[in-house]
């Protein structure tokens, strides 16, 4: 039987790879897998377009479709993190506490990228750090950053600078040049093209002078969690204009195929837990006391308080002009779901 | 000089891993991997000694040895648990904690296997079950298990049973026709031609009524580490008895790649855990907490105690005639590790 072949990028998921992996099959499409770190996708799809179904900032998607990129969402979204609680800060700044970040120099990959929108988002509205009165420092360059691909212009008002090309946030924030950002060792992610602490990793640096922001995460985890209802969202994933509307039963297909290669990854979440942790079991009850049975939860009803939320700190943080509505991100068939 | 091959077979294990996909070589060796489940493992080990290196359980390996099997062990051991706090009981029972366990019936998979050693040892050295005054249930029969291969014959003094060819553990304690067993729901593991509870599975039972005899397992492994000092071990790895003769230094190059494997794990450990938990990095701090920063040392002086331990549970239950010596279990030359 022919299948539609699609491209596809992605980064490794758990909740995604089984799609990857021909575990799950999507009715009538046949999957061409590329695995990529999600800097160098983001970069690709938005300013080449090539992969004809891919992994996608929700952030710089807001931004995309407001400036009329030719791609739609599938309302899944299996990447989720708590952002603000990764961010670490130096302790020569006198930071004690999160509210103590006014007026310092926060670094960040990407200005417009969805952990930064969150960061300052949480920190605004939870900590009463304004956006305007801390010093924002992007270390990515404009031509290999999405905003490049998007047309990014630092929005009025905000303090914003670029790392030198011969530094990165690592380096930065590990001899004090910066005060905070989401990194507190050694960078050791995989090479990129698109970022630079991989290689200016500050490994050299006194690392014990870089502390965790909330030292309790998961006390924080609990706080967030009880307030907002949501794990924030990091990547949704997009389908080409041109194969979306050649081929619009496209959309329903692979949202119901998400939607299964999650449920097989979480069949098997506890077996794949490392034995070297020895209380997964206990550590899973612990994660779902807090978070919920699914904190992935998928489709656009599950996700209209988180979505809402996005699209308004986006707004608000002068990323778009306008206000999204949830329903014109994603495809018209799974707008229900 | 090239390699020479080696046929090994081992369970998936995280620690041992790296061995046998190639990341971590053995110096001098070529390891032809069979992945299997330790209940074939040892049974097709112990019966027809088809491999030249083997994961082995030590329970079975002291009696083994006792009866001068032609096998020698490398003092690691990559694989440990709490099989005392792994119990459920049938709440129809009366069971409320582990001091009321005498005079109930037990379920153990296999009388000698390791899991079930130490889960008689320390119900009766710390919560008081004298192993005479219960009721000891097994589910592998005589041709198909470890003992079968070994001669086993139930110690004297001890209320042995079989369980019925057409019932496994779990169908008789979801049915409270055993009181006690170490499995707290229908297994959905894989089938292997040795355990009947992944066959006959009592999906259909109610497994509300059935509990855990440690609600509370990290409460417990607190406990148990803080008198004991170690975390019980299950298996060990041996060399065949010909090959070990034929290939001097073996024990030492093995030995020594085992331990890279170790150590290629412990740092790629934070990587393996599921996104899902959300707050690997917080757990995984728990468990060194609990366990320290090693909870699998390997060689003779770190394993001291523990070895001891099993040494004289295997005596004091009547599974080996004497206290075997630890010079009698391990290669030569990994005497002073």
């Amino acid at each position: 039987m022919p299948k539609l072949r699609l491209s596809f990028i992605s980064a490794f998921n758990e909740r995604v790879d089984p799609l990857m992996q021909g575990q799950v099959q999507a009715e009538g499409i046949e999957i061409v897998p590329t695995y990529s770190h999600p800097s160098e996708t983001f970069w690709r799809q938005l300013k080449f377009q090539e992969f004809e179904v891919g992994e996608m900032s929700m952030s710089s998607y807001l931004i995309a479709r407001e400036r009329g990129f030719d791609m739609i969402a599938l309302p899944v979204f299996p990447s989720r993190r708590l952002f603000h609680t990764e961010l670490s800060y130096h302790t020569d700044s006198g930071i004690t506490k999160p509210e103590d970040l006014v007026d310092k120099r926060i670094g960040i990959g990407e200005y417009q990228q969805t952990a930064a929108l969150w960061q300052r988002g949480i920190l605004e509205h939870d900590f009463g750090v304004s956006q305007y009165k801390v010093h924002w420092y992007m270390e990515r360059t404009e031509e290999l950053s999405h905003g490049g691909a998007t047309g990014f212009t630092p929005p009025p008002g905000i303090s914003f600078q670029r790392i030198p090309p011969d530094k990165s946030m690592a380096s930065m924030l590990v001899n004090h040049e910066l005060d905070v950002a989401g990194i507190n060792s050694p960078w050791k992610n995989m090479p990129n093209v698109i970022g630079r602490s991989h290689r200016i990793s500050g490994s050299e640096g006194d690392w014990s002078k870089v502390k965790l922001l909330f030292p309790d995460r998961m006390a924080e985890g609990k706080r967030f969690f009880g307030k907002w209802g949501f794990l924030p969202v990091n990547h949704a994933y997009t389908i080409r204009g041109d194969i979306y509307k050649k081929y619009p039963w496209v959309a329903f297909n692979l949202y119901t195929a998400f939607v299964k290669a999650k449920a097989t990854f979480n069949a098997k979440l506890l077996d794949s837990i490392p034995s070297g942790l020895f209380f997964g079991k206990e550590y899973l009850a612990m994660t779902q006391e807090i978070l919920g049975a699914d904190p992935y939860p998928y489709g656009v009803k599950a996700n209209r308080k988180m979505l809402e939320t996005l699209i308004d700190l986006s707004h608000e943080q002068g990323l778009t002009s306008k206000k999204a509505k949830v329903e014109e991100l994603f495809a018209e068939s799974t707008r229900g779901l | 000089m090239p390699a020479v091959n080696l046929s090994f077979v081992s369970n998936y294990n995280e620690r041992v891993e790296p061995l046998m996909n190639g990341t971590i070589r053995a110096d001098g060796f070529e390891i032809i991997p069979t992945y299997s489940h330790p209940s074939e493992t040892f049974w097709r080990q112990l019966k027809f000694q088809e491999f030249e290196v083997a994961e082995m359980s030590m329970s079975s390996f002291l009696i083994a040895r006792s009866r001068s099997a032609d096998m020698i062990a490398l003092p690691v051991f990559p694989s440990r648990r709490f099989f005392h706090a792994e119990q459920s009981y049938h709440v129809d029972s009366g069971i409320k904690e582990p001091g009321d366990l005498v005079g109930k019936r037990i379920g153990v998979g296999e009388y000698q296997q390791t899991a079930a050693l130490w889960a008689r040892g320390v119900l009766e050295h710390d919560f008081g079950v004298s192993q005479f005054k219960v009721h000891w249930y097994m589910e592998r029969t005589d041709e198909l298990s470890h003992g079968g291969a070994t001669g086993f014959t139930p110690p004297p003094g001890i209320s042995f049973h079989r369980i019925p060819p057409d019932k496994s553990l779990a169908t008789m304690l979801v049915n409270n026709e055993i009181d006690v067993a170490p499995i707290a729901g229908h297994l959905s593991r894989a089938v292997n031609v040795i355990d009947r509870s992944t066959h006959i599975r009592a999906s259909e039972g109610d497994w509300s009524k059935v509990k855990p005899l440690f609600p509370d397992e990290i409460a417990e492994a607190k406990r148990f580490v803080a008198k004991h000092g170690f975390v019980p071990v299950n298996h060990t790895y041996i060399i065949r008895g010909d090959l070990y003769r034929n290939n001097p230094g073996i024990a030492l190059k093995l030995y020594d790649a085992f331990s890279r494997a170790k150590a290629h794990a412990a740092a790629t450990l934070l990587e393996r855990v599921p996104a899902a938990l959300v707050f690997g990095a917080e757990y995984l701090a728990m468990t060194n907490e609990i366990l320290g920063d090693d909870p699998f040392p390997y060689g003779i002086k770190d394993n001291q105690a523990m070895l001891q331990t099993i040494i004289d549970f295997s005596h004091e239950q009547g599974l080996t005639p004497r206290k075997m010596k630890v010079e009698e279990l391990f290669a030569e030359e990994l005497l002073g590790t």
